[in-house]
């Protein structure tokens, strides 16, 4: 009874339907689940919802819309903000905020373009890995916080782009970036040589996530899809995500699947095509 | 005395079960081996830190990993000094570019604009001292 009492829900307004189970103790990592997606074997496409270019609505349907920021500190475990007068020690040496910040470019801002940006989710417990292809552009300035590294949010760009798994995909959207420069340079024969010794810590989608295939309809009858410029597609059937990674990275075909690459059937019943 | 330092943090780290069996993250200490080429030991540390995508130092740094998975995208620039540093260090480059060849985020032409780049920042480092010859 008393670990009940322990136990609440957290709403979250930026998604829909989303509450989950917090344990008020600290967050579990065990625990994470995505209620908006909980219920989506229910729900019925909308054929319209979907204006995604050379994709088709997704096979089983809902939608997911905002960013599932709660689930995703619940999987972090039991990190505290003790309200910003955290110093980072480096194997225990302590520094200021203003030490790092002036040592590592973190008052410089984020660039206008970043490419090929990647970003992680927390989906039903799963980290799923959205990698985007082309450019995010710049929309706006986010306010630093107390490390002083300058952020900013970025509009991706617009293209069906599916997480690994092949479970979720999703068409634009926007993230922000924690921009982590070094001021790095040398020099070669009297000359400052440069180079851009960045790490961009890509957060906070925001957007919508379509679940493109159901983890319960069994079988992979029918099962194909299709990797062409603008990713993956015609995605039926859980698993695919995984077939078409193991085919380019080893050439092998996955026993009983289907595997079409930019349109060619490379894979027929698990058997690698000539 | 540089090496030395390198030797102390990889010693320091050691015994950290994951940082010894990781072949996903950069460990703090391949960022300050790749920092320290071009700049002071103090700026590398402080950096190499804050650049690490290692699970357990992030969830040290609240501003960072209290935002979400760890999901670092470093500067192609970057990538090229990590693939210095050592074998295993160049594995996790190289994986990196496979996650992006597998998302048709990386053609032949970008593999050799890679290769030229890292070509002429490994010229350069060498010629300023910090690589052999």
């Amino acid at each position: 009874m008393r670990k009940l009492l322990h136990v609440f829900l957290v709403c979250s307004g930026v998604i829909f339907g989303a509450c989950q189970a917090v344990d008020s103790a600290g967050p579990r990592a065990p625990a994470v689940r995505m209620g908006s997606l909980t219920g989506c074997e229910e729900t019925r496409p909308d054929p319209d919802s979907e204006s995604s270019v050379g994709d088709p609505p997704p096979s089983q349907g809902c939608q997911v819309e905002g960013t599932p920021l709660e689930s995703e500190l619940s999987y972090l475990g039991a990190v505290h903000n003790d309200g910003g007068s955290y110093y980072p020690e480096f194997y225990g040496q302590t520094f200021t905020f203003d030490d790092v910040a002036n040592s590592s470019g973190a008052y410089s801002s984020c660039p206008d373009v970043l490419q090929n940006v990647w970003f992680l989710m927390v989906i039903n417990g799963q980290i799923e890995k959205f990698q985007t292809v082309g450019y995010a552009h710049k929309i706006g300035e986010v306010p630093m916080l107390s490390d002083n590294f300058a952020r900013a949010s970025y509009q991706l760009p617009f293209d069906n782009v599916y997480s690994r798994s092949g479970r979720y995909f999703i068409t634009d959207g926007k993230v922000k970036a924690a921009c982590i420069h070094g001021r790095f340079q040398f020099i070669v024969g009297g000359i400052f040589g440069g180079i851009d010794a960045s790490d961009y810590r890509i957060y906070g989608y925001e957007g919508i996530i379509n679940v493109s295939s159901n983890p319960q309809s069994g079988g992979t009858a029918g099962w194909s899809f299709q990797n062409s410029s603008s990713g993956y597609s015609n995605g039926n059937g859980d698993g695919w995500g995984d077939a078409l990674y193991t085919y380019l990275e080893t050439g092998n075909c996955t026993p009983h699947l289907d595997v079409y690459v930019d349109g060619v059937a490379v894979c027929k019943d698990g058997i690698r095509q000539s | 005395m540089k090496s030395l330092l390198v030797l102390l943090v990889a010693t320091l780290l050691g015994p950290n079960p994951v940082a010894a069996q990781n072949d996903e993250f950069f460990t703090v200490a391949e960022l300050y081996q790749a920092l320290s080429w071009g700049m002071t030991d103090s700026e590398a540390k402080q950096l190499a830190k804050y650049m690490t995508d290692d699970p357990a130092v992030v969830a040290t740094i609240p501003t960072l990993s209290e935002i979400g998975p760890i999901a670092s995208n470093y500067s192609e620039d970057m990538l090229i000094l990590l693939s210095f540093v050592s074998k295993d260090a160049n594995k996790k480059v190289e994986k990196r570019l496979a996650d992006l060849r597998h998302a048709n985020a990386w053609n032949q032409d970008d593999q050799a604009r890679w290769d030229k780049r890292r070509a002429e920042i490994q010229s350069q480092l060498v010629e300023a001292g910090k690589l052999p010859k």
